[in-house]
């Protein structure tokens, strides 16, 4: 079971946790920036906050699938933090606080950093426990 | 397995957990709600359009008033005169797959409020149907009320660019600097008017509907019953854990439980063991 696979796949683990966490981001903010927009613009209509078209007057459309897609992307970022916690064990509280700010703006690039530099370690030294005969780490 | 499920401060996390996917649940289920009104208010329009019934349109939107959710697709009725001086197109509307003009022409009421009325369709600007009615005829209309367009968001100075006489959107916040006040914060989309117009004008169909839900919602309805199911996952996963020993508070380095794959426990302590 200890494989060789380990390191890897907690090394793919991450790179899949990094890149949601990146992806989820980047949509908070447009998303961030869809809602301030409305905001703006409820200033000249009469309509409700959230009836205002947003980032549509940009970007025909995107008012609609900024929100859609950043709904996907944070259901995936939450699969892909609880399958990296499962692998590595990270403190609980923790865990749930990263699991969070995908949802708080610029916090997700934040956790990704905390992340990383927790995990980038635990990677290492799966790949280097490798070559060494498991007896070794029962003795300790 | 139950034994330590049953622990108190599983069972006290399982009620967390629970709560929390209820929570959830719900909110999903009014995320599909949602999207099924989305769907229905076009079809409504249809229904209201086809429907004889109309109201007073002061009875359902006053002047400067804010323009209230069920007062869309009201079928409404409303007499005044026309102020034919005042008309304007609005281009890029299309209808039946061609590209015309909308036009729009302001409808004084007894009391002095100012109605935006689009009464129909023109190919072009210098349609024959296009030409500003008479201003001294009162006039009933009746059409179905929509709320006025989001203006066109535009850096200060900028034009739109269209002709005079033309405005891109059919926005209360726009007209207001063109035409007088008080008016109403919608506009009524032409469905008949007595006495007939001099001449007939292809009348603007009601928003058209798939009578579909609305992705957007379906989406977020799916969404939050996920989470609901991965909040359940991840109480099973962490009493899972407690019942082979992998928590890190009852983890005495016994290693006899198998792992599974690509489970390492705790890597980073290999680093530190001599």
């Amino acid at each position: 079971m200890a494989g060789p696979n380990r390191g890897q796949s907690l090394k793919n683990a991450l790179l899949r946790y990094r890149v949601l966490a990146y992806a989820t981001g980047v949509f908070l903010l447009l998303l961030t920036l869809h809602i301030v927009m409305q905001g703006f613009q409820m200033r000249n209509t009469d309509l409700s906050w959230f009836s205002n078209e947003g980032m549509s007057a940009v970007i025909p459309g995107s008012g609609h699938l900024i929100p859609m897609i950043h709904g996907w992307l944070y259901l995936i970022y939450v699969i892909v933090a609880v399958d990296l916690w499962m692998r590595t064990r990270l403190p609980l509280g923790s865990t749930i606080l990263v699991v969070l700010a995908g949802t708080v703006p610029v916090m997700s690039f934040v956790a990704e950093r905390w992340v990383t530099g927790r995990v980038q370690p635990m990677v290492g030294a799966v790949v280097e426990r490798k070559p060494r005969p498991d007896a070794v780490q029962k003795q300790s | 397995m139950l034994r330590t499920a049953l622990k108190p401060r599983w069972l006290a996390l399982l009620v967390v957990m629970l709560l929390a996917a209820t929570l959830m649940a719900k909110l999903g289920e009014w995320q599909l709600d949602r999207a099924r009104e989305h769907g229905e208010s076009a079809q409504q329009a249809e229904l209201a359009q086809k429907s004889s019934k109309t109201v007073p349109l002061e009875s359902v939107l006053k002047p400067s008033q804010t323009f209230q959710r069920d007062a869309v697709n009201a079928k409404v009725t409303v007499s005044g005169h026309w102020s034919g001086e005042n008309q304007l197109l609005s281009p890029d509307r299309e209808q039946d797959g061609k590209t015309g003009l909308w036009v729009v022409t302001p409808l004084i009421t007894g009391d002095g409020t100012t109605v935006p009325v689009v009464r129909g369709w023109v190919a072009g600007p210098d349609d024959a149907a296009a030409a500003a009615p008479d201003s001294d005829t009162e006039v009933t209309v009746v059409g179905l009320l929509q709320p006025s367009e989001p203006p066109s968001v535009r850096k200060p100075g900028e034009t739109s660019g269209l002709p005079e006489g033309q405005i891109d959107r059919v926005a209360a916040a726009q007209l207001a600097a063109l035409w007088p006040q008080p008016m109403i914060t919608g506009f009524v989309v032409l469905d008949s008017q007595t006495p007939a117009a001099a001449t007939p004008i292809t009348p603007v169909p009601p928003p058209t509907s798939d009578g579909e839900l609305d992705w957007g919602n379906v989406s977020y309805a799916i969404q939050w019953w996920a989470f609901a199911v991965i909040a359940l996952l991840f109480w099973f996963r962490l009493v899972r854990d407690d019942h082979r020993g992998l928590l890190p508070s009852n983890d005495d380095e016994d290693d006899d439980e198998p792992l599974d794959e690509g489970t390492p426990s705790w890597p980073a302590r290999t680093v530190d063991s001599p």
